[in-house]
């Protein structure tokens, strides 16, 4: 037994290994998904500022230039008041562009014809040398190409810019339309972005990391549980083993009186009834370790397996005057209710219910077990007319260690395992336990077991 | 009738001494061993009827113990009354396989029983 725990907690520990294998693959995975998601938010970011200022540049109409030639004396013009309107109002109503300008050439120099400042402090007035302008910017002049995007930096700061052609009809280019955003919304906001898949990632791999570590923990306590209890259970009986024994040879001795007969006879007797409780814990701790494979077991007829529970609890039955009735409906179900299970378990659920409904039974009773198909479960049932289980004590019943109040007065003895072990056992079994009671009126319970096919 | 000759092995002193004392009080010849090897050597030269054998033992176990029976005589398998406890089932099913037909719980049994075990295995 001990060394199957051991298998089990090694099996769990290299689940975890697992894990870190798949950690390893998904931190690949979102290095790349990351990745992407940079390039793709940054071109986006690119592309919509070349399509702002080219719709922009679409709208504007060459005639409205005519007699600018960017120099100081355009400022008293009409067509440089209503062009700088323009400009002025684009700002505004796209407050995350920090300028919008237009530029015309004079030999081979750019210079700037109009752009979107208010006319205050630092306002300049048009045909302002832009001597920054990069080879590319005064390639527009020549090349007329759809656009052009670039991050540089001038005496104002450090801009994202793109660049388009305002259409002139002589099919020769006069003008530039630009844009400017600031440069670190053009690098940072996709590092934002970019960062997402790191964080999902790194917040899902702790969160697993957390449950694994935590049902390991709880997989060692149980672990560390079972093995200490096995050890203490084995312990326990041999010097019980010894006490029985022992008792068990003085008690016959001939030369006791009977007195010292009698209380020899109780030791041997006390002893008895501690292995039992030893032996109901070691069940229960081997149950609870799951190293009993279900799958394993041969299709077992519940018939017969009940007949002979009911013969091992008759004895019991008779000192309390109580009639067991077995309702099987043998000439439809003989033969047909087989449920894969291992025999000695099976009669451990059923000897624990029936002598539940017994021991809780008022004398005289009945106690009625049935047997029948039910869907794809063989349905037991066991019912009493006994004292019954308080409603706030059926769910305590099977969780161990654990007696209703009314049971306590009733039997003084009973370690509170005896339901739990059923429902362990059921449970194992893939079966369910129900529970219905009524205080002074009885307690039916149901076990529904799969039909071994 | 000449007594029959009981060997016990088993490393538990009280529970030996007291199956020991029990079946001598039933006129059995109790001989004991706490040591497998010791035990084996005990089968060898004193030629019990009756061997009842703990399974986990120092120095040689239970297991071994029976192969070492069997190598000296295939039939001596029968004498072996194997003596568990409840954890080691499955070494139970493995001395069943082995040939040893007989086998108690110790916790679980009384000595009358096991009294009662002796008798059939010996045809009395």
């Amino acid at each position: 037994m001990i060394t199957s725990v051991i298998e089990k907690n090694t099996e769990k520990k290299s689940n975890e290994a697992i894990f870190h294998v798949l950690s390893a693959l998904c931190l690949v995975l979102t290095f790349f998904a990351s990745y992407y998601l940079y390039k793709t938010i940054q071109n986006q970011i690119k592309q919509s500022l070349l399509d702002r200022v080219n719709t922009v540049a679409l709208t504007l109409d060459p005639e409205e230039f005519v007699g600018l030639t960017a120099v100081a004396e355009d400022e008293e013009t009409e067509a440089y008041k209503k062009i700088k309107k323009k400009l002025i109002n684009l700002y505004e109503i796209n407050p995350d562009v920090r300028y919008f300008y237009i530029a015309a050439m004079r030999d081979d120099n750019v210079y700037f014809l109009a752009d979107s400042e208010y006319e205050d402090a630092d306002y300049g007035p048009p045909g302002q040398l832009y001597a920054e302008a990069s080879d590319l910017y005064k390639s527009m002049f020549y090349d007329e190409p759809l656009g052009y995007f670039e991050v540089g930096t001038d005496r104002w700061g450090t801009w994202a810019t793109a660049f388009a052609v305002i259409p002139s009809e002589e099919n020769q280019v006069k003008y530039v339309m630009g844009i400017d955003i600031e440069a670190k919304d053009y690098i940072r906001t996709p590092i934002y972005f970019a960062s997402i898949p790191y964080i999902t990632f790194l917040s899902a791999y702790f969160v697993i990391l957390f449950i694994l570590r935590k049902r390991r923990g709880e997989m060692d306590l149980l672990y560390t549980k079972n093995r200490f209890l096995a050890i203490a259970s084995h312990e326990l009986r041999a010097p019980l083993t010894g006490i029985r024994w022992s008792s068990e040879i003085l008690k016959n001795a001939p030369s006791l009186a009977p007195t010292e007969k009698k209380v020899a006879t109780d030791i041997n007797t006390s002893s008895i009834n501690l292995i039992k409780i030893v032996n109901e814990l070691l069940d229960v701790f081997t149950i609870e370790s799951k190293l009993v494979d279900v799958k394993k077991f041969a299709p077992l007829d519940m018939i017969p397996t009940i007949r002979e529970a009911i013969k091992q609890m008759s004895a019991f039955a008779l000192e309390k005057n109580i009639f067991i009735s077995f309702n099987s409906n043998e000439e439809t179900t003989a033969g047909k209710l087989m449920v894969k299970a291992e025999e000695t378990r099976m009669y451990t659920v059923l000897t624990n219910v029936i002598s539940n409904a017994i021991k809780y039974s008022n004398p005289n009773s009945e106690v009625i077990i049935s047997i029948s198909q039910y869907k794809k479960m063989v349905r037991i049932r066991v019912k009493d007319a006994g004292i019954g289980i308080p409603a706030q004590a059926i769910d305590k019943v099977t969780k161990g260690f654990f007696r209703a109040e009314n049971a306590l007065k009733t039997v003084a003895n009973g370690t509170g395992l005896g339901l739990y072990l059923v429902d362990t056992i059921v449970r194992l079994h893939e079966g369910t336990l129900k529970i219905e009671s009524e205080i002074d009126k009885g307690t039916t319970v149901t076990i529904d077991l799969p039909l071994s096919e | 009738m000449k007594s029959k000759k009981i060997l016990i092995v088993d490393d538990d002193a009280v529970l030996r001494q007291s199956l020991g004392l029990f079946l001598s009080q039933k006129d059995f010849e109790v001989i004991e061993s706490e040591d497998g090897k010791v035990g084996f050597d005990m089968y060898m030269t004193m030629h019990p009827d009756i061997i009842i054998l703990d399974m986990m033992m120092p120095n040689i176990t239970g297991n071994e113990f029976i192969e070492l029976v069997r190598k000296n005589n295939e039939k001596d398998i029968e004498k072996i009354i194997v003596m568990t406890n409840k954890e080691e089932m499955l070494d139970v099913a493995d001395v069943i396989s082995k040939g040893v037909t007989d086998y108690v719980t110790k916790s679980n049994i009384d000595l009358e029983n096991i009294y009662g075990l002796i008798l059939r295995k010996l045809g009395l």
